[in-house]
């Protein structure tokens, strides 16, 4: 994995919670390129439509409640991407913390990095960068 | 008596002179004559006798009695007559003996019958000089031996014979007697006379012999004329029985006592202890001999057991010297077991006024009688257990309460019980011969549409039920069994059916249905009740889980507003910003604890927990708030049970906590929670001794978000006690208040061992 950060995809449907956490993003690094997706089936577009570009997402904030496609088909779609393009990008849920407890019940999902409430956060994306990058 | 060889004619020898030859000749004329005489007499008696026996012959004819009483007297009587002749002496005496009767006959020459006691005396003196050495051997008896007789035998001097036929069983004795002052002499050496005596005795005996014969014949005859009689008496018996058993027993004791002469015939069900004897029962013998009832018992009290024990069924009993019983005279007591299946039931008895020998065709009369008394018995028996099973019938028919009718194919009534005339109103003699059908009106008929088919019907019954508007104008439902009555031919001949009046059990069902109905009505309720309580449940918990949502995007933006535009808003647009926020983390907290409340036991996991052990970990949790609050927790003992761990571990928290929240200012609070096993559950107590709730407040506690204190005094969302009820309810238990104002509150709960 090419460990540098320096785009971020937020794919949520709520375009509040988009503008707020692309705020929060600007604050914490201000070079980070960000992508807002308010649909699942858009974002998964996006990424299977030009691997190659600069802007390639290097972190997913996925939403699980999304009209259409939800996060969980959204990971399983990931899964079944090309190797190459799915070891681009880390994916993080980042639901309210009653979705995480409804997650507990789904099954384990080998690409999903990591679980992380809303509102995102200075301190969450600083421990993600830690973490992964 | 004189052989051949000495016969004294044969030894007659013509020698010497004429004198001597001449006196030879005369003597020998002397003999002929006295032989011819002789000869003569024989002829007469032999004639005599033949017309004697013609005439007793005849005389049977006309008159048996003459003919059982007169023969041996008459010819004895001719006997000892020719006797005198013979002999030529002055009495004759013939007695006769038949061995196999009793008593003696004696004739002396006068034609006087001697009596048994003279014949007595006779034999006395003569029977010793009479043995076995001397059977048959002329007797001389001298006057020496007279003396003791001479009542008897008027004579001096006797010359006598004694014969002895054993295979007929006679002994004859005949003897002449010479009187003292005797006309003749008679001369002791005469051995003519002795010859003659002893040819005439023999021949006598031969007539005996014959008349026994004779007799003997007769009396066959007679016998079995006898019996035929009775036979056909005993047929009459049987040809003349009425319908009564009881009623021919007594014909048939009565002929019993007739034909066997029996001074009283008797027939008795109650010989018991003899009866019970022949059962080989000894015991009840003994039970029995204190109790006199029975009249052979009386006869045989005082006979040892031993010769009773030989006693069979079919035998028949005599007793002579019957004293005891309740006959005075009675010499002979004769009785007879009347046997079914080989087992005495009853007695036929005759009693006797004199000693009596029953000969064996009388034997075969009582048993003959006593086998007919059984027959007899035995359909008495028929006719009550018949009786009896008519009475039983008659009153299973007339008591129940089923309505019961028998009714031919065309459904003409051929029979009606009281229930029935009563359930259709009309009397028995107008239904019968009524054909059903027209019996129910056709304005009464409702449902009566299965009435019987006319010879069909599967599986020889079958239950319908059918409703009727009966004369009162009520509606009467009848379950009937239909069955069929069968001929020999497997034919359909007549319909039995049992009805009964089952309104009251229709009624009833109806209600039941109804009750039923209700219930389902109910239970759907509660399903819809359980289905709405659910939906409000999992509408809570969108609900807030949705509110949450705007609310934080609410949140964020006031970040925003106050990152980009602190600057340019004033100190009053702060203070607002403020309220805002204030406002929007108590709206989190209300979402939140929505949400608890809405989720509470969706994850309840059923453990055995040590109720001691939990409320340690719990005080454990709130020990910061024990600390700074003093506050002194007591626990008695606790059971262990099986319960929702987490839910609990919430219920104790809640409750202690609260316990803690309202204490009294400056007093120290105690907390006591104890626990106690009831009837139905096991109930606990948390008691503190804190500010206490107003009764009116006892139930709005447990309502969700009620508090009864403002915000900054006791704080909280008003969640807990609601939450507490709810994991009550979750262990199917109640939750209650008991409180004073100002002295503290228990809260009491019950919960089930799950």
């Amino acid at each position: 994995m090419e460990a540098k950060l320096r785009c971020v995809m937020l794919v949520d449907d709520n375009p509040d919670d988009n503008y707020f956490h692309q705020r929060v993003i600007g604050k914490y690094d201000r070079s980070l390129k960000v992508i807002s997706m308010e649909s699942a089936n858009e974002a998964m577009a996006f990424l299977k439509s030009n691997p190659h570009r600069e802007n390639h997402p290097d972190l997913i904030f996925l939403d699980v409640n999304i009209p259409g496609m939800n996060g969980w088909e959204f990971l399983d779609a990931f899964n079944n991407l090309d190797a190459e393009l799915r070891n681009k990008s880390v994916v993080v849920l980042l639901t309210t913390s009653d979705d995480q407890q409804i997650s507990s019940r789904e099954k384990p999902r080998k690409f999903l990095a990591d679980f992380q409430s809303k509102p995102l956060t200075v301190n969450i994306l600083q421990d993600l960068k830690a973490k992964y990058f | 008596m004189s052989n051949q060889e000495e016969n004294p004619i044969r030894q007659t020898q013509f020698s010497g002179s004429f004198e001597e030859l001449l006196k030879s000749y005369q003597e020998l004329q002397l003999r002929v004559t006295r032989f011819s005489a002789v000869e003569q007499q024989m002829i007469n008696i032999r004639n005599k006798l033949d017309y004697e026996i013609t005439r007793h012959k005849r005389m049977h004819a006309f008159n048996k009695k003459a003919l059982e009483d007169m023969p041996d007297a008459v010819f004895c009587k001719l006997v000892s007559e020719a006797v005198v002749d013979i002999l030529e002496v002055q009495v004759g005496v013939v007695i006769v003996q038949h061995l196999d009767e009793i008593g003696w006959l004696g004739c002396g020459a006068e034609g006087a019958v001697l009596h048994a006691g003279a014949c007595q005396v006779l034999l006395q003196v003569f029977l010793p000089l009479c043995d076995s050495n001397t059977q048959g051997n002329i007797l001389n008896i001298g006057e020496s031996d007279f003396l003791a007789i001479e009542s008897v035998l008027p004579a001096k001097h006797a010359y006598g014979i004694h014969l002895v036929d054993e295979v007929n069983k006679i002994s004859l004795f005949i003897l002449g007697g010479i009187l003292a002052d005797g006309v003749k002499l008679y001369d002791p050496l005469d051995k003519d006379r002795d010859v003659i005596f002893s040819v005439f005795s023999q021949q006598v005996l031969a007539q005996f012999v014959n008349r026994k014969k004779n007799k003997t014949i007769v009396n066959q005859v007679d016998k079995i004329e006898t019996l035929s009689k009775r036979l056909s008496k005993i047929t009459d018996n049987f040809l003349s029985f009425g319908s009564s058993p009881m009623e021919n027993i007594d014909l048939l004791t009565k002929s019993c006592g007739e034909l066997l002469k029996a001074d009283a015939a008797m027939y008795t069900r109650s010989e018991k202890c003899l009866i019970k004897l022949m059962e080989n029962n000894e015991s009840d013998l003994l039970n029995h001999q204190n109790d006199s009832c029975d009249l052979c018992f009386q006869m045989f009290a005082d006979k040892p057991l031993g010769q009773m024990k030989h006693l069979s069924a079919d035998e028949i009993f005599i007793w002579h010297n019957a004293r005891k019983c309740d006959f005075p005279d009675a010499k002979t007591y004769v009785g007879c077991a009347v046997l079914l299946e080989n087992k005495p039931v009853s007695w036929l008895a005759l009693v006797f006024n004199q000693e009596v020998i029953l000969e064996e065709n009388d034997k075969q009369i009582m048993k003959i009688i006593s086998a007919g008394i059984a027959v007899e018995e035995l359909r008495s028996i028929s006719i009550e257990n018949l009786r009896k099973n008519e009475q039983l019938l008659n009153s299973v028919v007339e008591t129940q309460q089923e309505m019961i009718c028998r009714y031919l194919p065309d459904t003409t009534l051929t029979f009606v019980n009281a229930p029935y005339c009563k359930v259709i109103g009309l009397l028995e003699k107008d239904l019968l011969g009524k054909r059903l059908l027209d019996l129910i009106p056709n304005a009464f008929v409702n449902g009566v549409h299965t009435l019987p088919a006319s010879n069909k019907l599967d599986n020889h019954s079958r239950i319908f039920f059918h409703k009727l508007l009966m004369p009162g104008g009520n509606w009467m439902w009848q379950e009937w069994v239909e069955t069929a009555i069968y001929n020999h031919q497997n034919q359909i001949i007549e319909f039995q059916a049992i009805g009964r009046d089952i309104t009251e059990r229709k009624i009833a069902e109806e209600i039941l249905k109804s009750k039923m109905d209700e219930l389902v009505v109910i239970n759907k309720k509660l399903e819809q009740l359980a289905s709405d309580n659910q939906e409000l449940e999992q509408y809570a918990y969108l609900a807030s889980h949705d509110l949450k949502e705007p609310l934080r995007t609410v949140e964020n933006f006031i970040q925003l507003l106050t990152e980009d535009y602190s600057s340019q808003l004033d100190a009053q647009a702060h203070k607002y910003l403020d309220t805002i926020v204030a406002a929007i983390n108590r709206m989190n907290i209300l979402i939140k604890t929505l949400l608890e409340f809405s989720r509470l036991g969706v994850n309840k996991k059923l453990t055995k927990v040590d109720c001691r052990v939990l409320l340690d970990e719990v005080i454990a949790d709130l020990n910061s708030v024990i600390t700074s609050s003093d506050a002194v927790i007591q626990i008695s003992d606790m059971p262990h049970l099986n319960l929702y761990e987490a839910e609990m571990r919430q219920l104790f928290q809640n409750l202690i906590a609260n316990a803690i929240k309202f204490r009294k200012k400056d007093v120290q609070p105690v907390v006591k929670i104890s626990c106690e096993k009831t009837k139905e559950a096991w109930q606990f107590s948390v008691r503190d001794n804190g500010i206490g709730i107003a009764p009116e407040h006892f139930k709005r506690v447990f309502e969700i978000f009620q508090r009864l204190h403002a915000g900054k005094e006791y704080e909280g969302s008003g969640i807990g006690l609601a939450n507490c009820k709810k994991i009550v309810k979750l262990h199917l238990g109640e939750i209650w208040i008991e409180s004073t104002v100002g002295e503290g509150t228990s809260f009491y709960f019950t919960i089930q061992n799950l």
